[in-house]
């Protein structure tokens, strides 16, 4: 401990850096406006004002936000995980032609920024008739090159003798994805969950540009209709934004462990 | 009894008109305190209106609304109308002038009670192609504690060019000693909007339409004498520490941290900071050049092409909502701008201006206001602004050169986007 107490203050200044926005957050929830604004800052509210977080419910429909954010969110980060996963196994450990170029185009989807894509993306789920819908809020994002390159990069590094062991056992395909696979996956299969519902839950565009009724927006939606265009209550958002965090920080403490390991293996983070 | 089923048919006639509703789709890019008074209202509009429906959703902020537009034109999934950033590159060049159809048809729509800069707003290529709505600009606010402490008179705030640089001069202080100052005379974050109001102050408008076979073509008129002026004075406020080079980002936060003189900005700031700040600011009118010059932003009511019934009910709302006391209404609870001169003389606004006199200032400029036709370059002409102003201020370049670069540049990307 005392060899190290340098590494310490290191990590106590990242702590520091990563807690102090996170706690403004928290305490401006309560604030009113006028204490936001103050100069000098202040860290804590003048009087504790739970105000905000009514007015949040009386502007926007909350709850109704809610709902489809996590009702999206789950459907997509499973929904791709599932596409993501046999993709995976197929460019990972079949063999099939074309195989490389299909990796190739897989792969080159990930320099396409998604406002690049996103007016033919809009075109083709219009052709459908998917225009405010959830079947537009998900299809679209079932496919993600990242997560299928994630993890293929992570199969691929599962050592071949055990698939061997299991064929020569009698598995076909599907024992061996779900039996060995899998289970030998489970970090790699954390983080893409993690990653997946994080950038879905805050995902704001594509829901903005195929909804088109109050019924069908999801909260990052909601949380940009509190602010003004230029700027202002940020009290409002401060107390909406709390309430939309709180899955995000249930997720994480349930899928931490799996987390780190993952990063640590892989060196990737978010 | 033959009567009496013709009574009855009638009547069933009646009943069947009164319930069939039009269904309309009104997008608009209006959030927070100021979308709550405009859903209030539309939600009023449906009470007087029982026959019309309206699904009023917010679109965005205007970047995203005019992208989700830009969508909805491609996939022809448009709405109705809507209040909408940029409305006339979305209607005109599509030929879709209908909004002023209804106008000249309708002649209970007073078109001149609005004010003359308001019109040029809504305007693709020299022909009305929607309704101004929620339109800002950009106003004087100013510090009196630090004026007091310039020995400057706080009730007097500048009100010309000279006063403004004379003024902020006094003001700039270096109070720790390190030989940069770190209280500032004047600053902006629109450095583009500001300039723009210089400009038009100097007599010299922004861009210029010249008939062209049946057509027009946009000239921007940066090289102008005038122009050039324009440019030295900004070189001026710098070269004498009125303002600081680039630090644009920082002029509101430096203003709310008493640290800044004047604040030239969009008066939608009157709301969210009276009362809440540590010390006493005033508002007025931007200092006039050789004349007062206010060049005015936000969004436009538009119409979309659907069928007859749906376009007479969104014509319906837009007229409701442009209506004087409407107009008012929307202008007290936002800050906005009223674009209609009879608002101001309503009652409840007169009560309004004594209550709350910042908001005279800013609803009185609005005589002032210029703009000028919505063009496809528009946005890119303001960065261009933005980047000269940076390059002139740092002395990469001359105000000569800075100004040459601009116009020519300006001149491209127009011809560019055509």
């Amino acid at each position: 401990m005392r060899k190290h107490w340098w590494v310490y203050a290191i990590l106590s200044i990242g702590l520091i850096a990563m807690l102090f926005p996170f706690l403004w957050m928290v305490l401006s929830a309560f604030k009113t406006n006028a204490d936001v604004y103050v100069y000098p800052p202040k860290w804590f509210p003048s009087q504790w004002n739970f105000d905000n977080f009514k007015r949040v419910f009386e502007m926007v429909p909350f709850a109704l936000y809610y709902f489809n954010s996590l009702l999206v969110t789950v459907l997509v980060t499973y929904g791709q995980l599932i596409v993501s996963i046999l993709a995976a196994f197929a460019l990972s450990r079949l063999n099939f032609p074309f195989k490389n170029t299909i990796f190739i185009i897989v792969v080159s989807t990930m320099l396409m920024p998604f406002v690049v894509t996103m007016i033919p993306v809009f075109l083709i789920v219009s052709s459908f008739k998917w225009i405010d819908t959830y079947q537009g809020l998900v299809i679209p994002a079932l496919f993600s090159g990242f997560s299928i390159i994630f993890l293929r990069q992570f199969f691929i590094s599962i050592p071949q003798d055990l698939q061997d062991a299991a064929m020569i056992d009698g598995c076909g395909f599907f024992r061996i994805l779900f039996q060995v696979i899998l289970p030998n996956a489970k970090p790699a299969i954390a983080t893409i969950t993690l990653f997946n519902f994080l950038g879905e839950w805050r995902n704001y565009l594509w829901p903005l540009i195929v909804t088109n009724t109050t019924k069908m927006r999801t909260l990052p939606v909601g949380l940009r209709y509190l602010m003004t265009e230029g700027g202002g209550e940020y009290h409002l958002m401060m107390a909406a934004s709390l309430m939309a965090i709180l899955p995000v920080l249930l997720v994480y403490i349930f899928s931490e462990k799996q987390f780190i390991k993952s990063v640590t293996f892989t060196g990737l983070k978010t | 009894m033959r009567k009496l089923m013709l009574i009855l048919m009638v009547l069933l006639v009646f009943c069947t008109l009164g319930l069939s509703k039009t269904k309309i789709t009104f997008w608009y890019a209006i959030s927070g305190t100021s979308g709550e008074a405009l859903k209030t209202l539309i939600d009023r509009f449906q009470t007087e209106n029982p026959t019309i429906e309206v699904e009023a959703v917010y679109s965005g902020k205007y970047a995203d609304t005019a992208q989700k537009i830009t969508a909805a034109l491609a996939a022809n999934a448009l709405p109705n109308g809507g209040v909408i950033p940029a409305g006339p590159i979305f209607t005109g060049p599509r030929g879709n002038y209908a909004i002023l159809d209804y106008m000249l048809k309708d002649p209970t729509f007073d078109m001149s009670d609005f004010y003359d800069g308001m019109w040029d707003y809504a305007k693709y290529k020299g022909k009305i192609c929607a309704v101004p709505y929620n339109i800002s600009t950009p106003v004087l606010y100013y510090n009196k504690e630090l004026m007091e402490k310039a020995g400057l008179d706080p009730t007097k705030p500048p009100s010309t060019w000279e006063e403004l640089l004379d003024y902020a001069k006094k003001i700039t202080q270096d109070t720790n000693g390190d030989g940069t100052p770190d209280v500032w005379g004047l600053n902006m974050a629109d450095t583009a909007w500001i300039f723009k109001s210089f400009l038009l102050q100097n007599e010299n408008d922004i861009v210029k339409a010249i008939p062209k076979n049946e057509d027009y073509d946009i000239v921007p008129l940066f090289d102008q004498a005038s122009a050039l002026e324009t440019a030295e004075y900004w070189k001026t406020l710098i070269d004498e520490n009125a303002m600081p080079v680039g630090l644009h980002s920082l002029a509101e936060k430096q203003f709310l941290g008493n640290t800044l003189g004047f604040y030239l900005g969009t008066s939608s700031r009157i709301g969210t900071w009276t009362g809440n700040t540590a010390f006493d600011f005033g508002v007025g009118f931007l200092p006039k050049g050789k004349r007062l010059g206010i060049p005015i932003g936000g969004a436009v009511l538009v119409l979309f092409p659907a069928s007859k019934d749906q376009m007479d009910a969104t014509y319906q709302l837009i007229k409701w909502l442009t209506q004087p006391d409407k107009i008012a209404e929307f202008a007290m609870k936002t800050g906005y701008i009223p674009i209609r001169k009879s608002s101001l003389d309503l009652p409840e606004m007169k009560a309004f201006f004594e209550t709350k006199p910042f908001y005279k200032t800013a609803f009185e400029q609005s005589e002032y206001a210029f703009s000028y036709w919505h063009f496809d370059a528009m946005g890119t002409m303001d960065s261009l602004i933005v980047e000269v102003l940076e390059k002139i201020e740092r002395g990469v370049s001359t105000t000569k050169e800075g100004m040459k670069w601009l116009q020519e540049t300006t001149v491209e990307e127009i011809e560019a986007s055509m």
